[in-house]
């Protein structure tokens, strides 16, 4: 007795113990996690470790930081910069200056109420306090703070709206403002002072700014701008309209740009255009243009039928990887949205897990009344919008009856097809999109064993069918069918990665359930019982298709269809058929009388029907598991087929052993990760710039490496791998000391090791046994197989004296280089391969007598910033004779003082000087576009140079570039805009950096007034036309309107008289004097 | 001398006091010491160096800019502050809050930028200016203290650095105060659009890139190109504003939002 209670006190005392003992790691896990004001780190109000709380600050343990005082999120307010920012903790805003903490999440506070703030005439949507911190940048700019406008659109065209100007300062010079920011005062008789809605360029305003010299983007549109840097106003190849007789046009008086329009300059961004430089559009002038900003052959494949074509800007669509909708969603697929943004197809994946799915629908036809499964298959025409949705799959299990699934705030799908056993409830709840789960662990099971199921199947059998050993099946017949089995599957993968289904690289597998009691024959599910890869990848499965097309249920129809009466039709059928057959065949030779048989068959008869009814029932079980990967590891590398991004979900789906390693890296990769693998990474040697000699388990280097030389090692490992090495042999891989290159588990191993010139020190050539390295190394696979050997390389140091004189690597400028003419001095630079000192001389002779040096950096450790591995040496090369080839000889000497024995020869080329031998226009000018012309001659390159053109003195690179250049012969045409003396300053530039200057001056005699067409009578004799004019004239006609140039032209070209024949009935004429002025007529003779 | 003739050195002489008292104040960020040896000379050497200083504010802003932007506007990050994408550290500028929609905005303002930069580049600029190169015989250069101004706007970053630096040969001297250098990259332009979607994500979990892009762009002009990533929990935004003329690698700034999983 005294021994059981001995037991029984053991007893409670381990199960009191066992029980603390489970709870307790619990209890210290949670205590670990703890909300910090302020981490060691420095970040605010972050759930994690306690340990990493800064003890200074407060600390709340086991709440998350939302549920804590210091650390609700609100509105934090920046009182300097006037900006609002949402959702900052309590904490991190009070603890910044200037910052101000409201409890309003959303900021909607007075100091956040957004208004349009108006610098000058710039417009833009900010708090007050904001727009006073911009204006403070800007003194002397007018600030305006417009609270009623909270719109961004209306803010901007609050701006838009301003009246522009020239403003025209006292010494003659424009620019075109908004009128508030002209300060220069009108005065009577003076053009100085704003000037509204009146261009620069206008010629009543005698500036120096000619119209019309260049393009430019402003906003969204391509504007002219004149050559004093001014805008004028939108675009146009037809210089006269868009001059607007010199007054500012607005945008809706423009042209109408199309994409890519060459002429045209008001783009249209809503319509896909916007103001760019020109690529492969030859815009009439300048090189601005709108650009086309919608996508064509955008990416296609044929589970996405919106995939593919062109796009229109800002249209965007879905790409699936496969079949989309109620169980189709294969195992390891993600959903994306592509979207064409400014000419670009850019691809956003949805969540993975399809924790969001993609759904599509064209503008404008929001409410079609499709169902929900049409927005994954059909193909929209016209502009279609996408967007990644949050799949709200969680509560569709809950619901018992279609109205509840079908609610708008739930993605659930109301199947018809599933096996709920007596079916009164006409189908079940799924997700419309399966979730993916973590198949691969314990929190899937819960999710897929909701949709398992049991059925219990009755029979019964009367004394005939008892005689005959049959069961009539009276309930749940269907359960006993493949059918039951099948559709029991497609509710189980409508769960999620569930039962028996496909990867995205469709590999079946069909271990994702089971049916331990009892299942229909036929045994495991087969693939031809499910849908082929080929229609799941095209979204064409039979069942999808049905649906789409006439909204009815496939699954359904098949289903219900009452197979087990019609087994039971052939069961009746077969028992008359025994009857009236076999049996009476059989019992016929006995010779027995008619009345005999009649008899013994009543009797026979009655002796059944008093047997005793019968009935049993049969449970069959189908268990919804996970999905099981494929055993196959083949597929693993797949994993960023395509360019999708691998992801461990993605990469698990692909087979049982595959294996993301390298997360988060650029090396980051599905690799095969066999549990059962015990072999550890096989190491092989690289490919090397140096001969080795292979041993057994290494290699050795052949030959002796060079101190100041990287050693550049390779290995490589059958399979990825990590590796590190020591210097000593037989350590353990967690020990060894050193990464061999990375940390990653790669295949391809690379490690440059530096070479010091300590290496050749007597003291360490001691130490190392004559300069002899080993390096021991191991690696470790993914399933954390080490070698147990050490792979081992050796390799020596060149431990004689350093005997090789430096190597000049590299030259700046490059040897033989073009150097303008006119310098007598040049710097250069030299690349060596080590430290070394460097000499130069106009003659070869030897390093010692060479008369200038070269700065050389001393160290070893001074290696070039832009070119690692080598050493910097300059100087700057005098004594350059001009228009000739210099030659220099250098030599250098490394620290060990070997000295190159040869010079080398190094050669800069004085050019001769860039001449400019022509200039125009000169003298007297009588046009109305007088055109700079400029020639360049000898230079660098034979003349070829880049030129520039300004109406003041100043450096080339203040000057505008002329429209033609780079060439000889360079041009530029000018539009003064009223008769007068003109002076033109001219740069150019060659290859050499020659540069040369000049200028040109002219005296311009124009008229703006057009000839005038005074007289005009016909000569009914000679059948003549005539015509007068008010100047010398070339004039043309035709009989309908034409451009100067396409008519015919009249007689006497350059005098005031014209004659043409009659014949017309009506006669368009122009006439051009010329300054280019023309003037026009409509006669009717 | 009559009075009208003292008067009339008076007004002359106060003429010469005014044009020299205006000449100085010309002449007050370029201080010259007119002495006796060419002014212009000295002027003329003082060219390379601030081309030379330019260029180092140039190359610095460049470089950090362009971290900053890839880092997600924070050049140092600390452990837990980042997710690590294609071997990048991308800073959240949104932090997971556990079971509630939205996240805690991390409160990146364009002053902490401004900073970051400012103590970033004014680190390397000692090795990065190099006056002595720039010395000669018969000149002494004395340079100053040096203090550096950052200004992040819409399309520019702006460096100002004062740094006094004075060229002396025999009796002139001349003196160069500041050195400014705008950098056009668009920090400050994605920035803004970064906090909008920080703003929202913080309150609601969810952006659209589509919606936000085209509007922006119609409103200003640029072409904004916003890419949303979503390396499981969590989400990237990639911005850019679309390069006219397109370059190979453009600004980008890029920024995280953490995520809760499974």
């Amino acid at each position: 007795m005294k021994l059981t209670k001995l037991i029984s006190v053991i007893m409670v005392y381990l199960v009191v113990t066992i029980s603390f003992s489970l709870y307790a790691p619990k209890e210290v896990s949670a205590a670990q996690q703890a909300c910090c004001q302020l981490t060691k780190s420095g970040n605010y109000c972050r759930y994690t470790d306690v340990a990493d709380c800064n003890t200074n600050y407060l600390t709340a343990s086991n709440i998350y930081c939302e549920n804590v005082d210091f650390c609700k999120t609100g509105c934090c307010y920046d009182t300097a910069e006037g900006s609002c920012y949402t959702g900052v903790a309590k904490s991190r805003c009070e603890a910044s200056k200037d910052s101000v903490w409201n409890p309003n999440p959303s900021c909607m506070i007075d100091q956040c109420n957004p208004g349009c703030c108006q610098i000058s005439d710039q417009c833009s949507l900010s708090t007050q306090t904001k727009c006073r911190s911009i204006a403070s940048k800007y003194p002397g700019a007018e600030m305006i703070f417009h609270s009623s406008i909270v719109d961004e659109q209306e803010c901007i065209d609050k701006c838009r709206g301003i009246e522009e100007g020239a403003c025209i300062s006292s010494d003659g010079s424009c620019k075109r403002t908004a009128r508030s920011e002209c300060t220069e005062i009108k005065s009577t008789g003076s053009k100085s002072g704003f000037n509204p809605g009146m261009l620069c360029s206008h010629p009543d305003l005698s500036t120096n700014c000619a119209p019309q010299q260049s393009t430019a983007c402003v906003g969204e549109d391509v504007y002219w701008f004149d050559s004093c840097g001014n805008k004028e106003n939108i675009y146009n190849s037809n210089k006269k309209l868009s001059y607007n007789s010199g007054y500012v046009q607005k945008e809706d008086q423009a042209c109408k740009a199309s994409p890519n329009d060459p002429d045209c300059g008001n783009c249209n961004y809503l319509s896909g255009s916007l103001c760019g430089e020109a690529k492969n559009v030859n815009p009439k002038y300048g090189n601005y243009i709108c650009k086309d900003m919608n996508c064509y052959n955008v990416y296609e494949n044929a589970a996405s039928p919106n995939s593919g074509g062109n796009k229109k800007h800002g249209e965007s669509w879905c790409l699936y990887d496969a079949a989309v909708g109620p169980g189709k969603d294969v195992v390891g697929s993600r959903q994306r949205r592509a979207v064409c943004l400014n000419g670009e197809e850019v691809i956003e994946d949805c969540k993975d897990y399809r924790e969001e799915y993609c759904i599509q629908n064209k503008v404008g036809d929001e409410n079609l009344g499709i169902s929900v499964l049409d927005i994954f298959r059909q193909e929209f025409t016209g502009y279609t919008e996408a967007m990644c949705k949050e799949n709200k799959f969680e509560d569709c299990n809950s619901c018992t009856k279609q109205e509840c699934c079908e609610e708008e705030n739930k993605d659930c799908y109301w199947a018809s097809w599933g096996n709920t056993g007596d079916l009164t409830a006409g189908g079940l709840c799924v997700p419309l999109v399966p979730p993916g789960l973590k198949f691969w662990d314990s929190s899937a099971d819960s999710v897929c064993n909701e949709a398992s199921q049991t059925c219990k199947v009755e029979y019964k059998r009367s004394g005939w069918q008892a005689m005959a050993g049959e069961w009539e099946c009276t309930k749940n017949c269907q359960c006993t069918e493949r059918s039951w089995l099948v559709n029991a599957n497609k509710y189980c993968k409508a769960m999620g990665d569930c039962g028996a289904w496909y990867n995205v690289e469709g590999k079946l597998t069909t271990d994702g359930y089971s049916t331990p009691n009892r299942a229909p024959k036929g045994g495991a599910i087969a693939s031809t019982e499910l849908e082929s890869w080929s229609t799941i990848l095209s979204q064409q499965t039979p069942e999808l298709i049905a649906l789409y097309s006439h909204n009815i249920n496939y699954f359904e129809s098949q289903v219900e269809t009452p197979l087990w009466i019609l087994s039971g039709l052939s069961a009746t059928s077969l028992g008359f058929a025994i009857w009236g057959g076999p049996v009476r065949w059989y019992m016929q030779p006995a010779g027995f009388s008619p009345l005999f048989w009649t008899l013994f068959g009543v009797l026979l008869v009655s002796a059944i029907l008093s047997l005793e009814a019968d009935s049993k029932t049969e449970t069959y079980t189908f268990n919804c598991e996970p999905w099981k990967p494929p055993e196959s590891n083949e597929d693993c590398t797949k994993c960023d087929k395509y360019g999708r991004e691998c992801t461990e979900y993605l990469c698990k789906s692909l087979g049982k052993n595959c294996e993301l390693v390298n997360e988060g890296t650029t090396d980051q990769k599905c690799i095969v990760k066999v549990k059962t693998d015990t072999a550890s990474p096989f190491i092989t040697p690289g490919n090397m710039s140096f001969e080795i000699i292979e041993k057994e388990n290494g290699f050795e280097v052949d030959g002796l490496v060079k101190p100041f030389t990287p050693v550049e090692l390779f290995l490589n490992t059958n399979e990825p791998a990590q590796c590190k090495f020591s210097l000593q042999p037989l350590k353990a891989f967690d020990i060894m000391e050193y990464d061999f290159g990375s940390t990653l588990y790669i295949t391809e191993h690379n490690l440059i090791i530096p070479i010091p010139s300590e290496a050749t020190k007597e003291e360490v050539l001691l130490a190392t046994n004559g300069g002899i390295y080993n390096l021991y190394i191991k690696c470790k696979d993914s399933s954390d197989n080490t070698n147990t050997r050490d792979y081992s390389i050796k390799f020596q140091i060149d431990s004689g004296p350093d005997q090789t004189p430096p190597s000049i690597e590299k030259t700046l400028p490059d040897n033989n280089s073009p150097i303008p003419y006119g310098k007598d001095k040049f710097d250069v630079r030299l690349l060596l391969n080590e430290p070394s000192d460097c000499k130069w001389s106009l003659v070869n002779k030897d390093y010692t007598q060479m008369e200038n040096s070269f700065i050389c950096l001393k160290s070893g450790l001074d290696i070039s910033t832009f070119y690692p591995g080598l050493y910097d040496c300059t100087t700057s090369l005098s004594n350059i004779k001009q228009n000739q080839m210099n030659t220099f000889y250098i030599r250098c000497a490394d620290k060990a003082n070997n000295v190159q024995q040869q010079s080398y020869v190094y050669s800069l080329v004085s050019t001769p000087p860039l001449q400019i031998t022509d200039i125009k226009p000169k003298g007297k000018v009588y046009t109305r576009y007088p055109v700079l012309e400029v020639t360049t001659s000898q230079g660098a390159n034979n003349g070829i140079a880049v030129c520039g053109f300004n109406e003041k003195e100043v450096t080339l690179a203040n000057m505008l570039q002329m429209f033609n250049t780079n060439s000889t012969e360079h041009s530029q045409q000018l539009q003064p805009t009223q008769s007068g003396s003109y002076t033109y300053y001219v740069s150019c530039v060659d290859k050499a950096g020659n540069i040369v200057s000049g200028k040109t001056q002219f005296d311009l005699e124009i008229s703006l007034a057009a000839p005038q067409i005074y007289n005009i009578y016909k000569d009914k004799i000679s059948n003549i036309l005539h015509i007068s004019t008010t100047e010398d004239t070339e004039c043309q006609f035709l009989d309908k309107q034409f451009t100067y140039g396409t008519g015919t032209a009249m007689t006497n070209p350059n005098t005031k008289d014209h004659t043409a024949p009659l014949g017309f009935s009506v006669y368009y004429i122009l006439c051009q004097d010329k300054f280019n002025n023309q003037q026009t007529a409509v006669i009717y003779p | 001398m009559s009075k009208r003739g003292q008067a009339t050195i008076i007004i002359f002489l106060a003429i010469i006091i005014v044009v020299v008292i205006v000449l100085l104040f010309f002449l007050v960020k370029s201080k010259v010491y007119i002495g006796g040896t060419n002014v212009e000379n000295l002027r003329r050497e003082l060219d390379p160096i601030a081309k030379h200083i330019e260029k180092c504010l140039y190359d610095l802003t460049t470089q950090y800019a362009a971290a900053m932007g890839q880092q997600g506007g924070y050049l140092e990050q600390t452990e837990n502050t980042y997710l690590l994408y294609n071997s990048q550290k991308i800073s959240f500028l949104c932090f997971n809050t556990p079971k509630i929609i939205g996240c805690s905005n991390r409160y990146l303002r364009l002053n902490d930028m401004e900073s970051q930069l400012k103590l970033a580049i004014i680190s390397k600029l000692d090795s990065c200016i190099n006056i002595n190169s720039f010395k000669k015989s018969g000149f002494s250069i004395t340079p100053g203290n040096k203090d550096l101004q950052i200004d992040i706007s819409p399309d520019n970053i702006i460096t100002s650095l004062s740094y006094p630096i004075k060229i002396k040969k025999d009796n002139s001297e001349v003196e160069v105060s500041t050195f400014s250098k705008a950098v056009p990259l668009p920090l400050g332009r994605l920035y803004s659009a970064a906090m909008d979607i920080v703003n929202l994500e913080s309150l609601t979990d969810k952006f659209d890139t589509v919606v936000y892009s085209v509007i922006k762009s119609q409103l200003t002009g640029k072409p904004y190109i916003i890419q949303k990533l979503q390396p499981y929990p969590n989400k990237v935004y990639i911005l850019k504003i679309k390069d006219i003329p397109e370059e190979a690698n453009p600004y980008v700034f890029q920024f995280s939002i953490e995520g809760e999983g499974k």
